[in-house]
C-alpha cells in the first residue's frame, strides 16, 4: 500500500519549490511577463476589444455619425473633421467586413442623438459593404452579439486581456530592432471609433487579389441597395442631413470592384441623390493607400479634412 | 463555460483553492462539485440545468427503484431509456424528424407543411445523456448497486470537466472514486498539469489555428477547383477535429486528476492506426466502449455468425453517426466508416499489405489515414448551414475536386492557407512520425530521470507561453455541438 502524502507537505514542497507544478507555474508566469512586455506600445490608442466593444453598444450620443466599413474605420477621424465642424460630436462608426444590414442600418439611427439640432449621418459606399456576404459576416454582427460575460470581461480585465493578447515571435523582433519598425504593421484604436493604420513597406497592389476572390459569386446586392436607399429617403424626410462618398483607395481597385462586384457607381449616385441624399465627389487616386484598400494614417487624417470642409460649406 | 476563456480560469482558481478545504466530508465535497458544476454550465444557460436534472432525477430515482423493486427492474430500465432518449430525440432530432416526414410528403405529393420546432440544442446533452444511460443500465445488469446520496449521484453525472464534451465516464468507474478523500500526491499534480498543459496547446494552438482555414474554405459559398487545396483543408480539418476533441479530453482527465480523481483515456493517436479496427479502438474510446458495450454486444455482437455481425456492426456505427449530428451526411460518415470496417474484416487487407517488406506497416497506416481523411469530408458538411441535399451534393463536390489531379491548382494554396495554419499542420504531423515510428521507446530519445525532472518543467512552461501568445482565433469546441 503506498504511502498517501499529507497535506501540510504540499505547503512546504510549495515554498521549497520542490513541486514541479508550483516550478513551472512560476517559470511560466515570469516568460509570460517577459514576452508580454516586449510587445509593441503604441503611444496612444485603446484596447482593440475594448474598442470593438464599446463601439457596438453606442446609442443616442453623437450628430455626426459616419458608417461604413474597414476602409470608413481606418479613413476618417472624428477628432480631425471636428476641426473643422466645431461644437458637433461626431464618431466613427464603421466596423470591418461591414455590409449595410437592416440591423446596422437601424444601429446608425440610433447612434445619433433625438435632441440633436444637426442630426448628420456619413455612408461609406464601398461596392463591399454592399454584397450579401458583408451583410451577414461582419464585426458588427460580431460585437452587438456579444455576451455579457465576454462584455463584463472587456470592461473589467482590459488591462490583462490586452498583456495576453496573441503575439507572435515576429511581433517581437520587429519591437526590438529600430530598423524593423520602419518595416512594420502598426494600428492604434482610438476612442471616437478611428483606427489609424500604416503599414511599411507600401504595396498598393497587395489587396487586389483578396477583392477578386471576395466578388466571386459575391457581387453587389440589388436588394441591399434598395434596402439602404429606402433608409436614406427616411432619413432625409426626417430632417437628418445625410451625405455618401467612395471611400477613396487605389485606381486599380476601383476599376477591379466595378467589373467584379458590378459596381454602377452612376446608377447609385443617381438613386442616392434621388434619395435625398449628398454625394461627395472624392479623387480616388488622390489619397495614398498602404495595400490598395486602406489608407495610411496621414492620408486618412487629409480625407477627413476634405469630408469636414465639404459637410461644412453644405450646412452653411 | 469555455476551458480557454478567461471567465473558466478564474473559476477554476477558486474551484482548486476552496478544493483542499471542501473535499475531506464526503456531503460536503458532493454538494460543492453539483454547484460548481452548475455554475459551470448555468454560465451557458441556466435554463437547461433544469434538463439535467430533469434526466439525472429519472435515473437516479430508477436506480434505486430497480434496487428495492427487482421484479419492476425492465419496466424501469425501460421508463430510463425513454425518458433519456425522448430529451434527446426532442432536442437534437425533432427538426430533423421533421424535415424527413416533409420529405416524404412531398414525395408522395401531400403538401403539409409541417413547421420546424428550431429547439437550442443544449451543449453536452449527448454526453450527459449517454453518462447517466450507463448508470441505470449498469445497475439493472447487477454490475453495482445505485448510490442512495443524490448529491453523490449528481456529483457523477455533472461533474464539471467532463460535463459537456466527455470523455463519457461509467457510473461503476467514478461513483467509488468520488467516495474517496486524500491529498493529492505531487505526482498526480504534476500528471494533471501535463494533461492541461497539453490539452491547452493542441486546443488553442493547433485546432484555433487550423479552424480559420478550414472554415473558410467550407464557407465559401462556392469550393474552390483545386486538388491540392482540397487535400490540404481536409487534412487540416482531421489535425483540428483530433486536437480540438482529444484536447478537450486532456484538459478534463487533468482536472479530474487535480481532484484526485482518474478518467478513461479517451484518444490514443488514432491517426496512427494500422486499421479501422484499431482507427476506432484509438478514436474516442469511451463513446466507442459505450456503443460496444450497450448496442453492439447486446444486440448480439459477434455471437450470431460472421453476417449478423456485420449487420449489428452496421446498425451500431450508423446510430453513433446520428449521435454525432442529426444531419444525413453524419449518417454518411458512419455508413462509409462502416463499410471500411466490414471490407477489412472480409478482406483482411491491413494484415497483408503489412507484409509487405519494410513500406507494409507504414503503407497501411497511411491508407486508413487517406480513407479517413475522405470519411472527414461528409462529417465536415454535416456542420454547414446547407439543406440536407445541399450538404451531401457539397460533400460530393468536395471530393470530385478532391480526385481530380487535372486540376491541382497549387497556386490556391498559396493565396488562401494561412502560412501559421501551414506550420502548426507540420508539427503536429511531425509529431504523428514520432508516435508512429515509436520513436518515444528509442533509447536515445529516453532521458535519465534527473535530466528529465529537471528539462520537462522547462518545456512544459514553454508550452504555456505558446499557449497564451501564439494562440489561434478559433474559439468554441467543436464536440460541444454534440
Amino acid at each position: 500500500m503506498t504511502e498517501r502524502p499529507k497535506e501540510s507537505s504540499f505547503f512546504f514542497r510549495f515554498i521549497l519549490l520542490q513541486d514541479r507544478t508550483t516550478r513551472t507555474l512560476l517559470l511560466s508566469a515570469l516568460l509570460i511577463l517577459g514576452m508580454g512586455s516586449l510587445r509593441p506600445q503604441d503611444v496612444s490608442g485603446i484596447y482593440y476589444k475594448s474598442f470593438w466593444s464599446s463601439k457596438a453598444t453606442w446609442r443616442g450620443c453623437c450628430d455626426v455619425v459616419i458608417a461604413g466599413d474597414s476602409r470608413v474605420v481606418i479613413g476618417l477621424s472624428p477628432q480631425q473633421m471636428g476641426q473643422f465642424l466645431p461644437g458637433l460630436r461626431i464618431l466613427n462608426f464603421g466596423f470591418y467586413a461591414n455590409g449595410y444590414s437592416l440591423a446596422y442600418l437601424e444601429a446608425i439611427e440610433q447612434t445619433l442623438d433625438t435632441l440633436s439640432p444637426c442630426k448628420t449621418i456619413i455612408l461609406g459606399i464601398s461596392p463591399r459593404s454592399l454584397t450579401a456576404r458583408s451583410e451577414k459576416l461582419n464585426f458588427f454582427t460580431v460585437y452587438s452579439q456579444q455576451s455579457n460575460s465576454d462584455k463584463f470581461l472587456v470592461r473589467y480585465f482590459d488591462t490583462l486581456l490586452r498583456f495576453t493578447d496573441p503575439l507572435s515571435l515576429s511581433d517581437v523582433w520587429h519591437n526590438l530592432l529600430p530598423d524593423e519598425k520602419q518595416r512594420y504593421f502598426r494600428q492604434c484604436y482610438f476612442l471616437d471609433g478611428w483606427i489609424a493604420s500604416d503599414k511599411r513597406p507600401l504595396r498598393p497592389d497587395q489587396k487586389l487579389d483578396n477583392y477578386i476572390l471576395e466578388f466571386k459569386d459575391n457581387p453587389v446586392s440589388e436588394e441591399i441597395i434598395t434596402k439602404l436607399l429606402s433608409f436614406v429617403k427616411q432619413w432625409t424626410q426626417a430632417g437628418i442631413y445625410v451625405y455618401a462618398f467612395r471611400p477613396p483607395s487605389s485606381k486599380a481597385m476601383v476599376e477591379l470592384e466595378n467589373k467584379y462586384a458590378k459596381f454602377d457607381q452612376t446608377d447609385f449616385v443617381n438613386s442616392f441623390q434621388a434619395a435625398g441624399g449628398l454625394w461627395i465627389d472624392l479623387d480616388q487616386n488622390g489619397y495614398q493607400s498602404y495595400d490598395g484598400s486602406h489608407l495610411l494614417s496621414t492620408e486618412a487624417l487629409k480625407l477627413s479634412e476634405d469630408i469636414a470642409r465639404f459637410v461644412k460649406r453644405k450646412e452653411e | 463555460m469555455l476551458f480557454n476563456s478567461l471567465v473558466f480560469l478564474i473559476f477554476m482558481a477558486v474551484f482548486y483553492s476552496l478544493w483542499p478545504l471542501l473535499r475531506r466530508r464526503n456531503n460536503v465535497r458532493w454538494i460543492y462539485i453539483v454547484i460548481a458544476s452548475f455554475i459551470f454550465y448555468g454560465w451557458w444557460d441556466y435554463r437547461f440545468l433544469f434538463l439535467i436534472m430533469f434526466s439525472g432525477f429519472i435515473d437516479y430515482f430508477a436506480g434505486l427503484g430497480m434496487h428495492h423493486y427487482p421484479r419492476r427492474k425492465k419496466l424501469l430500465l425501460i421508463l430510463s431509456l425513454m425518458g433519456n432518449i425522448g430529451s434527446l430525440a426532442v432536442f437534437k432530432y425533432l427538426d430533423f424528424g421533421i424535415q424527413n416526414l416533409n420529405w416524404l410528403l412531398h414525395l408522395f405529393h401531400l403538401s403539409a407543411d409541417i413547421p420546424q420546432v428550431h429547439l437550442i440544442l443544449p451543449v453536452g446533452i449527448s454526453f450527459y445523456t449517454f453518462q447517466s444511460m450507463s448508470y441505470t443500465i449498469d445497475i439493472y445488469r447487477g454490475e453495482f448497486q445505485p448510490t442512495r446520496n443524490v448529491f453523490h449521484f449528481f456529483a457523477y453525472l455533472a461533474m464539471f470537466p467532463q460535463l459537456v464534451a466527455g470523455p463519457i465516464v461509467r457510473a461503476r468507474e467514478l461513483l467509488p472514486q468520488l467516495e474517496q478523500s486524500h491529498p493529492i500526491s505531487e505526482q498526480q499534480r504534476w500528471e494533471g498539469l501535463k494533461l492541461i498543459v497539453y490539452g491547452y496547446f493542441k486546443k488553442v494552438v493547433v485546432a484555433d489555428t487550423l479552424a480559420p482555414v478550414v472554415n473558410a474554405a467550407f464557407n465559401a459559398s462556392t469550393p474552390e477547383d483545386s486538388c491540392s487545396y482540397w487535400w490540404l483543408i481536409m487534412i487540416m480539418f482531421a489535425y483540428q477535429i483530433y486536437c480540438d476533441f482529444s484536447g478537450y479530453s486532456d484538459i478534463a482527465r487533468g482536472l479530474g486528476k487535480w481532484m484526485g480523481y482518474e478518467y478513461p483515456v479517451n484518444f490514443d493517436h488514432p491517426y496512427i492506426a494500422s486499421s479501422f479496427r484499431e482507427f476506432w479502438q484509438r478514436w474516442h474510446m469511451s463513446l466507442s466502449t459505450w456503443f460496444r458495450d450497450y448496442v453492439y454486444i447486446p444486440l448480439g455482437g459477434s455471437r450470431k455468425g460472421n453476417v449478423h455481425a456485420h449487420l449489428f456492426m452496421w446498425a451500431t456505427m450508423l446510430i453513433s453517426g446520428l449521435w454525432h449530428g442529426a444531419a444525413w451526411a453524419f449518417l454518411a460518415w458512419a455508413a462509409l466508416h462502416a463499410f471500411f470496417l466490414s471490407f477489412e474484416r472480409l478482406t483482411n487487407w491491413p494484415k497483408k499489405i503489412t507484409r509487405l517488406a519494410v513500406v507494409g506497416p507504414h503503407l497501411t497506416t497511411l491508407i486508413v489515414f487517406i480513407l479517413t481523411v475522405v470519411a472527414w469530408v461528409f462529417f465536415r458538411v454535416g456542420s454547414c448551414k446547407l439543406s440536407a441535399t445541399a450538404q451531401m451534393g457539397r460533400a460530393f463536390d468536395i471530393l470530385g475536386k478532391m480526385f481530380n489531379p487535372a486540376h491541382l491548382n497549387p497556386a490556391v494554396v498559396d493565396q488562401l492557407v494561412d502560412n501559421a495554419a501551414i506550420n502548426v499542420l507540420l508539427l503536429i504531423f511531425l509529431r504523428q512520425l514520432y508516435f508512429h515510428f515509436r520513436l518515444e521507446n528509442k533509447p536515445w530519445s529516453i532521458l535519465p530521470a534527473k535530466q528529465r525532472r529537471a528539462l520537462e518543467p522547462v518545456v512544459l512552461a514553454i508550452l504555456i507561453l505558446t499557449c497564451v501568445y501564439m494562440r489561434g482565433p478559433g474559439s468554441a469546441f467543436i464536440y460541444f455541438q454534440f
